[in-house]
């Protein structure tokens, strides 16, 4: 059976440039990459411009029913929460704000479906509040692997502090730490490990 | 009277019969005829054989004849009668001799057997009626000796006892009819006093109180027909109170009528005592327990507050150094930011204003750090006054002349009109220190146009008070809340006018090691301010409270500083 | 296209300072003292990065944010906050969407420029030639 992976990372205040030095380590992933950065609308499209400079990955904003592919990055656009259905399609949501934010990276996160056939792993970066907390629980129970981005590092160390107060957060990293983290999770996924 | 009887024939058996006959052939028909009926009898001829006979065998049953040779059986009964051994016994007379059967029956005979023709026929019957009636007499002895025996032993065992057995009536004296030994140990009375005729009453012997309560116990439990107790006090011979127990129960005849009560009485007081202090060590461990408890809710709570002003203290240091460190960060940033710039690049021209702001900066975090490191010297417990002869007037006007280009600037009229004869001993520097501040805020707070500042004292027999009013923009009542606070900038952007933040908490400082107070009042926003400082002397007593405080530490003054012990507010 | 930057600050101090910074990497810097200002200039039709202080007097930083919101302005721009403070205010969390860095002072000048030129990258559209690399660089 072909077994996917999945990684989602959030990121809010101070994201984009945390982003642009996570996303400079990867190589082309055996993997499918959902970012859901808070930001205004109108730099949706510059965002994804730049990361797609810096990345050997296809870089583009999600899109309604558009399938997963292996080796791609998908950008989550303003205004919609972008859900995950059967794993595959995305779907991008109307809704109200949640903690405040539309993406919310939760909503992300918690989309992924319990299945056999996946790896997940889940990343939260720099920003305010503790949006992406529940979506690490989540992932932990899947089994995946969790990594918050370190408070040196942190523009505002709000999310990343509020995931690890779960005590589920298996990596506290920098950015670059966390760009090779996930290269090496890819290649070796921790249910693999166990 | 039922007896267990054994066998009539053991009876029989084991009872003696002596034949007491001379006549030989009428012994031996006697005899015959006994033996026939089941008796074994013995022969006596004589009446000396008989009385010795007798002597030997006190319980023989005699068949004796009236007149036997040697004695009559008057004669025999006498003899036997002295020397106590009564034996019992039938009296046999000849034909027609009832007048002396008569006679014998008198003496004691069981019965009497007149000797005619059939004689022989009843004999054996009235041997053994007799040996019944004797058998039943013996058990009867028995019984009676063993009852006595029981009565010994219960007395014994009564007058060995701690407490008093009764028996007695419910009538209102409670009349007793036995009183055992004990009383004279419970009560000091003897049984004879509390028994008989001229008795005492034994419900005059109860306390007054418990009377009718005991009474009322004992009738309701006759009543009932069930055993009572009661607890209750005696009032002894000697005067003394005693607790008593009583235990009893009514008695009552087979038909169910009421006898008599019969009961027991013990002296209960040391019980009672030990009870009552038990009871009193119970209350005194009950008090000391709540003391206790109230001690240690007091001590929890002065340790509560104590922790609450630990925290409140540790978190105002806490704010102090946050503060302190947030208003370091703007005047840094040029300085972090333009140093590098300095001499490079084609901002290169503008090196000259680059080194203004930096220098003004750099003017602005020295001022700070002054300013902190004054405050931190004022809030140690380790200061120095040095106590003079303030004149205030002259004072104010040194500080006056020293920040005179303040004042040109901005076209401000500064009007001194404290009295030059005031003297108020304080520490002149620190004292300038205040006035110093004091003008710095008026200036900085006046309109650009300009305005007025003046100065005034007042003074009453326990203050001098100094008044600064200023014609500026004033303050609202939340300004005027926060204004001594530390790092408080009531225009919080206007960091550029050099404005730590800190003046007014010094001053506030300095004028509470001083004893004194500082204050503000303003009627609102654009309608001035006033400042009030007020130390807690008159001039008066100006030279009394330097030679005072000399005294009280035993220094003579040299001339220049003076401690004053561990100076505080 | 012009690089255009405001920095919106009370402190004359600090306005200099970004003034010069900046300048020497070849932006054009605009200094507003207040919010209230910066809102004039953005209904003038100001398009750039803007630099916001937090502690100001009257109107602080993130009211001017809400009101640019409010007023539709925000478009075109992109809004980073630059202060003293250490962290920001539990409910500025309403407006994590509207501002897109926290800067803190005192900053390195080679990091503000860094910046800077990251968000006027984000502001340009296609036609600086930047493409759609991506696809390429496969």
């Amino acid at each position: 059976m072909e077994i996917r992976t999945i990684i989602v990372i959030g990121a809010s205040t101070g994201g984009p440039q945390t982003l642009s030095l996570v996303i400079a380590r990867l190589p082309v992933l055996d993997a499918s990459v959902l970012i859901v950065q808070h930001m205004p609308k109108y730099i949706n499209e510059s965002i994804v411009r730049r990361l797609a400079e810096l990345s050997r990955m296809k870089v583009k904003l999600g899109e309604n029913g558009e399938w997963l592919e292996n080796g791609t990055i998908y950008v989550a656009p303003s205004d919609v929460h972008m859900k995950l259905q059967n794993n595959r399609t995305i779907e991008l949501a109307a809704g109200e704000k949640i903690n405040y934010v539309r993406p919310a990276i939760d909503v992300t996160m918690k989309s992924i479906q319990r299945s056999s056939g996946i790896n997940t792993i889940g990343v939260v970066l720099t920003g305010m509040g503790s949006d992406g907390t529940k979506g690490i629980r989540h992932i932990k129970s899947l089994g995946g692997a969790t990594i918050a981005q370190n408070e040196d590092s942190c523009v505002i160390y709000g999310m990343p502090k509020a995931a690890v107060s779960t005590g589920m957060v298996d990596f506290i990293l920098s950015p670059e730490e966390i760009g090779d983290k996930i290269t090496e999770l890819v290649n070796c996924p921790i249910s693999a490990l166990a | 009277m039922e007896t267990a009887l054994t066998n009539e024939s053991d009876l029989r058996s084991s009872m003696e019969i002596l034949i007491a006959e001379d006549n030989e052939a009428t012994s031996r028909l006697i005899d015959k005829t006994l033996v026939r009926a089941g008796f074994r009898p013995a022969r006596a001829s004589t009446g000396a054989e008989t009385i010795e006979i007798i002597m030997r065998n006190p319980e023989t049953l005699v068949l004796l004849d009236y007149r036997l040779p040697d004695m009559t059986a008057k004669q025999i009964i006498y003899q036997l009668g002295q020397t106590h051994s009564v034996a019992p016994f039938i009296v046999m007379t000849g034909e027609g001799d009832e007048r002396i059967a008569v006679e014998m029956m008198k003496l004691g005979a069981r019965d009497y057997v007149i000797k005619d023709g059939d004689f022989l026929e009843f004999l054996p019957q009235v041997v053994k009626r007799v040996t019944t009636q004797l058998a039943t007499e013996a058990e009867l002895r028995q019984t009676r000796a063993k009852l006595k025996d029981s009565e010994r032993i219960l007395l014994s065992l009564l007058s060995n006892l701690h407490g008093m057995a009764y028996r007695g009536h419910i009538d209102d004296e409670r009349k007793m009819s036995f009183v055992s030994e004990g009383s004279i140990e419970l009560i000091g009375y003897g049984p004879s006093d509390l028994t008989g005729e001229r008795s005492i009453s034994y419900i005059d012997l109860i306390h007054r109180n418990d009377r009718d309560m005991v009474l009322s116990i004992i009738r309701s439990a006759v009543k009932q027909l069930c055993p009572f107790q009661i607890t209750y006090r005696l009032q002894c011979v000697n005067g003394y109170e005693k607790w008593v127990l009583e235990k009893g129960d009514g008695i009552f005849s087979p038909e169910g009528e009421f006898l008599a009560v019969e009961g027991f009485i013990t002296d209960i007081t040391d019980r009672k005592k030990a009870e009552e202090e038990i009871r009193r060590k119970n209350d005194e461990l009950l008090a000391t327990q709540n003391e206790l408890r109230d001690i240690n809710m007091h001590l929890e709570g002065k340790v509560r507050e104590r922790t609450i002003q630990i925290e409140r203290m540790l978190k105002q240091k806490e704010d102090f150094i946050s503060q302190l460190a947030h208003d370091l960060r703007s005047p840094l940033t040029p300085l972090v930011a333009l140093v590098p710039m300095l001499g490079k690049g084609p901002e290169h021209a503008r090196d000259g204003e680059i080194l203004d702001v930096i220098g003004r900066n750099v003017q602005y975090m020295k001022n700070l750090v002054e300013k902190t490191v004054q405050l931190a010297a004022i809030n140690s417990s380790k200061v120095e006054l040095n106590i003079r002869k303030v004149n205030f007037s002259k004072v104010l006007a040194d500080v006056i002349r020293r920040k005179s280009h303040n004042f040109s600037e901005r076209s401000i009229t500064i009007k001194n009109k404290i009295d030059r004869k005031i003297i108020i001993p304080a520490d002149d520097l620190l004292i300038m220190e205040v006035l110093d501040n004091l003008i710095s805020n008026a200036v900085k707070f006046m309109p650009p146009e300009g305005g007025t500042l003046t100065f005034d004292a007042q003074l009453d027999d326990k203050f001098s008070t100094i008044s600064v009013r200023d014609s500026g923009i004033g303050l609202t009542g939340e300004q005027a809340s926060r204004i001594f606070e530390e790092f408080y900038k009531v225009d919080e952007s206007r960091h550029e006018l050099g404005s730590a933040g800190l003046g007014l908490a010094i001053c506030s400082r300095i004028m509470k090691k001083h004893g004194g107070k500082i204050w503000v009042e303003s009627e609102g926003l654009g309608k001035g301010t006033t400042f009030y400082l007020s130390f807690p002397v008159c001039v008066d007593q100006a030279e009394e409270f330097v030679l005072s405080v000399e005294q009280a530490l035993g220094i003579r003054r040299e001339g220049s500083s003076m401690f004053v012990g561990k100076g505080g507010p | 296209m012009r690089r255009r930057v405001m920095i919106v600050d009370d402190e004359p101090s600090i306005r200099f300072t970004v003034q010069v910074v900046l300048k020497t990497a070849g932006f054009d810097v605009i200094p507003i003292e207040s919010g209230k200002r910066c809102i004039e200039e953005l209904a003038k039709g100001f398009k750039g990065v803007i630099l916001m202080d937090v502690m100001m007097q009257q109107m602080n930083g993130w009211d001017t944010v809400k009101e640019i919101n409010s007023r539709g302005l925000a478009e075109g721009n992109i809004i980073s906050m630059l202060t003293a403070k250490e962290f920001p205010d539990a409910d500025m969390e309403k407006l994590t969407e509207s501002v897109i860095n926290y800067m803190k002072k005192p900053f390195e000048p080679r990091d503000l420029i860094a910046n800077v030129e990251e968000y006027c990258r984000w502001l340009e559209g296609p036609q600086s030639g930047i493409g759609q690399q991506s696809e390429i660089i496969n």
